[in-house]
């Protein structure tokens, strides 16, 4: 029996994978070394990196892998119910395929239909969907839910960094690469905010010879001699910290921000212009997303160190029109499937040490609403895609009965769990013991082990 | 008209209900009574009216209960300090020579007495350039639907026009304080154009702009509350025109709680949300884009919400709205809203505290709110002073005052704030857009800021012209007397090493284009 054969098995049985083998414990992460301190990667090799996209609005997991063999689904979903064409599943209905089973002999879990695309790459154990993952807070405001995933924090507590940001602050070294951490649009997400400088979009200016004198850290007469002229200085980017906290900000401290950001753009735009503009070797589908997996795919190719990086895709709020085999949430997977093979393609065998992660903040009510869409849930969906991940469908899942106050996807897994893994696999560091996730201390079963250790 | 009553529903409902809080209709702070004490008083001077005014909002003072006030350092701001704050913080931004203008005209406190009673200021060039170019600013919703409803190319070109028209008005304005908060208001009460042709409300955004958002700037709260929720703008964005009995639509009744009234889980919960939306069924509009309530789509028997037993009916909706309107969370954050954004990021919690309490005697009246902001110590100290980073359209508006640019069809800069993430009536989210620094300080808003800064100087921005009479007005001699003239019209004087190095060779070269752009694009000129 194959690997992921044996795995859908898992699935379809219910009970998901969840810490079932090969993992070491938290207490003591797999690669941690014990100082908390990475070891450092062979200079010639390519840089491990995670690639988030943040599916923003909150996307309904029950329409991506949809358990079309469970009953109560069909309750629960009329208008927005996707069917599967196969023996078994009483209400199919003629020609509308909405879901395509997976290889599950129980004839439980299936795939939007757009998105069949993606059934090879999980075949091969390079696609894995993790189901009723989310956030350990029930908030169902959009804005607080991302707020809180991109902090990995909870409430409007002291912690104002992004979980990405925490980790790049934390194995940052004098003399970095100026571009561990990427962001593909103009404005850089809450995941990687913080004070490790982090560039967004790449959209820079023909006119930033003239700017560059304005902000260089190097022409700073006035800064150099508040801090002691002459001092010794490693690349200005150390001296890089802007400093946000919850105080109140004075005139000073916004005229310091302002030019410590600018002096960093410089420094990165700078950087990304380094870097090979050649063609991507794949067809990415148009639209912001395929712009800007585009750059990111670009900036991993050309080994300059990108550890981080995020993409955003805006749009799941769908409380109404969600529509059902052909609607509009089924066309937006569908453009984020091809997105995502377009990417694995252009990257080619570089995915054997690139991860990419999409989320989103929540999931919907499991009931349609009246108007052809969803409201705000809690547990939704997670897929991960890369060469490192082992073959399976992770999360725990007992069935549509078990849902959270009737009305939502349960959050079985805490996506905290997830980054956690992630960083430890592909950095070989223990995220516990660099404090990247503060107030998180997970039990080893709630670790999936989704992925295998980094060649 | 049905929306001219709401002003008279807002209360009259209100009271029906027993409300508590407006129980306190006609409450006079304790100094009031010192001054009926007086024996035959003669009519206030204008100033005075101000002073009065600016007295009764600082009442909340009085609240024990109040955090302690925060220790203000640093010297007084000096009398040209206050007016160049109150230009750039209460408006967009000086033009050239305001400053001086105002300073002779009374200073910051005449200047702030004028821009509360909009009315007063003549704003003939804006209006000239409204009727002038852009025809939907001044239509009633039957003549838009006349006009653009199904099409297609008007609606495209509605979609162009309508941020340019924000632009323009905040630009050209003389009543920019009006202008700001219509900024402040647009975001919290925020509705987008969206893209499709055939499903577009798109053009309703320009009587939501006029109905919603201008009509109530100076008018209480919960009219503009009101006028939100009957609004088919927002109907539509946030779904509520498609709630009915048994398949209500969570969308606008978990917003207006959250991003309109009463904050983010501040003292409701997810039953209240469904309850609420329950109240608020039959909530829609009709073909001619009217609010309509249809009695057939409310969800039967009373609804249990926030603690109240809420009847079946219309006038269940405005219970609730009213309630909201006037609940003290609300006066808390929308308190802490104004102040962030009108004092600090990070506004301080004895005047937060005070200007809620300000909200709460007298149910959100907006101008006392403002003036117990502007009248308070805080808002003038020196802490605060340019301590804001300037959003996108903020750094864009003043650049075009700054350099009294003409303003033909600013659809270059239209264009360039939806680089700098800030696309007029098209923000991704129902937040609206945020207006800290930390939300927007990152490299690649500087560097599209870089780019406007030096294709405005240079002539390069088509639609948009800095006069020659700008760059004229700067010759001189000496390179100093240039660069000195210039620092001190365009940043308030407020030069640091870094802006004097980068200047130094334009200056030289009395290159005033160049010079002009470095100074737009320091970081001086991000901040007011």
């Amino acid at each position: 029996m194959s690997n992921s054969r044996r795995d859908f098995l898992k699935a379809a049985g219910m009970l998901v994978m969840a810490g079932t083998s090969g993992f070491m414990g938290l207490d003591q992460f797999v690669y941690g070394a014990d100082d908390g301190n990475p070891v450092s990667a062979a200079p010639q090799e390519q840089k491990p990196t995670l690639v988030t996209i943040f599916l923003r609005g909150g996307a309904d997991g029950l329409h991506v892998f949809v358990p079309y063999g469970d009953p109560l689904y069909y309750q629960y979903r009329k208008a927005l119910a996707l069917y599967a064409n196969v023996p078994g599943n009483a209400k199919s209905r003629g020609n509308q395929k909405g879901v395509i089973p997976l290889d599950d002999p129980n004839n439980y879990w299936g795939i939007n239909r757009h998105m069949q695309a993606l059934i090879p790459l999980m075949k091969e154990g390079k696609c894995v969907p993790i189901v009723n993952v989310g956030s350990p807070d029930p908030t169902r405001s959009h804005f607080s839910a991302q707020d809180y995933m991109e902090r990995a924090s909870f409430g409007s507590g002291a912690v104002t960094t992004g979980w990405l940001n925490r980790y790049l602050e934390a194995t940052k070294k004098p003399f970095d690469a100026p571009l561990r951490g990427l962001s593909a649009r103009s404005l850089v997400p809450r995941a990687l905010r913080g004070n490790y400088p982090v560039l967004a979009g790449n959209n820079h200016t023909e006119k930033m010879d003239l700017f560059e004198d304005l902000y260089s850290s190097k022409n700073l007469v006035g800064m150099d001699a508040r801090s002691g002229a002459g001092e010794q200085k490693g690349s200005s980017l150390e001296e890089a910290k802007p400093v946000m906290d919850k105080k109140g900000l004075t005139s000073d401290m916004t005229r310091d921000i302002i030019a410590t950001s600018g002096s960093n753009a410089v420094e990165r735009i700078k950087a990304l212009e380094r870097v090979d503009k050649s063609e991507n070797s794949a067809r990415y589908p148009g639209g912001e997303l395929g712009e800007q997996l585009k750059v990111i795919a670009r900036v991993i190719k050309a080994d300059v160190g990108l550890e981080v990086a995020q993409a955003d895709y805006g749009g799941w709020d769908h409380h109404s029109a969600e529509g059902g085999t052909n609607g509009k949430m089924s066309q937006m997977l569908g453009h984020l499937t091809e997105n995502i093979v377009a990417f694995t393609q252009d990257l080619g065998s570089r995915m054997d040490r690139t991860m990419l992660l999409v989320m989103t903040e929540f999931g919907r009510t499991v009931h349609e609403n009246g108007s052809e869409g969803t409201d705000h849930g809690r547990g939704s969906f997670m897929l991960a895609v890369g060469n490192m991940l082992k073959a399976g469908m992770y999360g725990t899942w007992n069935g549509l009965q078990d849902l959270d106050s009737e009305r939502y996807q349960p959050v079985h897994t805490d996506f905290r769990a997830v980054f956690a893994e992630s960083l430890n696999k592909l950095y070989k560091v223990d995220p516990l013991k660099l404090r990247i996730f503060p107030g998180f201390s997970p039990r080893k079963e709630m670790m999936l082990d989704f992925m295998k250790p980094l060649a | 008209m049905e929306r001219r009553r709401w002003g008279q529903r807002f209360l009259s409902i209100g009271l029906s209900f027993g409300l508590a809080a407006l129980a306190v209709v006609g409450l006079k702070p304790a100094f009031a009574a010192d001054d009926d004490n007086q024996p035959v008083k003669k009519p206030l001077t204008e100033d005075q009216l101000l002073r009065k005014r600016i007295n009764e909002s600082l009442a909340g003072l009085r609240d024990p209960k109040a955090p302690q006030i925060q220790t203000l350092k640093g010297p007084d701001l000096t009398d040209r300090e206050k007016v160049i704050h109150v230009l750039g913080r209460l408006g967009f931004g000086a033009r050239p020579g305001e400053v001086d203008e105002v300073l002779k005209n009374g200073g910051w406190e005449a200047w702030v007495k004028l821009q509360m009673n909009p009315a007063k200021i003549d704003d003939a060039s804006a209006d000239r350039l409204v009727s002038q170019r852009y025809k939907f600013a001044k239509m009633s919703m039957a003549e838009l639907q006349k006009e653009y409803d199904g099409d297609g190319q008007n609606i495209r070109e509605l979609h162009k026009e309508f941020p340019e028209y924000i632009v323009a008005r905040a630009t050209v304005s003389n009543r920019q304080f009006y202008e700001l908060m219509c900024d402040f208001w647009r975001n919290h009460f925020c509705v987008d154009m969206p893209q499709t042709n055939d499903l577009s409300r798109a053009w309703t955004d320009a009587d939501y702009e006029n109905a919603v958002i201008r009509k109530n700037v100076f008018a209480h709260f919960g009219d503009m509350l009101m006028a939100s929720a009957h609004h088919p703008a927002m109907l539509e964005y946030l779904d509520n025109k498609l709630s009915r009995a048994n398949s209500w639509n969570e969308n606008y009744a978990r917003e207006v709680m959250e991003l309109h009234t009463l904050g983010a889980d501040r003292g409701y919960g997810n039953l209240d949300v469904q309850e609420l939306a329950k109240v608020l069924t039959g909530w829609a509009y009709d073909d001619s884009f009217q609010f309509v309530y249809r009695p057939e789509w409310q969800q039967k028997g009373p609804k249990l919400w926030l603690g109240y037993r809420v009847n079946e009916g219309y006038d269940g909706g405005m219970f609730a709205l009213t309630t909201l309107a006037v609940h003290p969370n609300t006066a808390q954050f929308i308190s802490e809203k104004l102040c962030r954004y009108l004092v600090n990021d990070n506004p301080p919690p004895g005047l937060v505290h005070k200007v809620a309490s300000v909200f709460r005697q007298t149910q959100g009246d907006l101008p006392k709110v403002y003036m117990a902001i502007i009248g308070s110590r805080e808002f003038m100290s020196r802490e605060n002073y340019r301590c804001k980073f300037k959003t996108p359209l903020q750094f864009v508006v003043s650049a075009l005052r700054a350099t009294n640019a003409k303003v033909d069809e600013p659809y270059k800069v239209t264009e360039t704030l939806g680089k700098m993430g800030e696309p007029i009536y098209d923000c991704p989210d129902p937040t609206g857009y945020f207006d800290t620094a930390e939300r927007w300080m990152d490299s690649g808003v500087l560097t599209a800021r870089w780019q406007f800064a030096w294709d405005l100087a240079r002539g390069d921005l088509s639609g948009v012209e800095v006069p020659d009479s700008f760059f004229e007005h700067y010759k001189a001699d000496k390179p100093e007397e240039i660069e000195q003239k210039m620092i001190e019209d365009l940043i308030g004087g407020d030069a640091g090493d870094r802006e004097l190095v980068a200047l130094k060779d334009a200056a030289n070269d009395k290159d005033i284009p160049k010079m002009t752009g470095i100074i737009l694009g320091s970081p001086s000129f991000q901040q007011r």
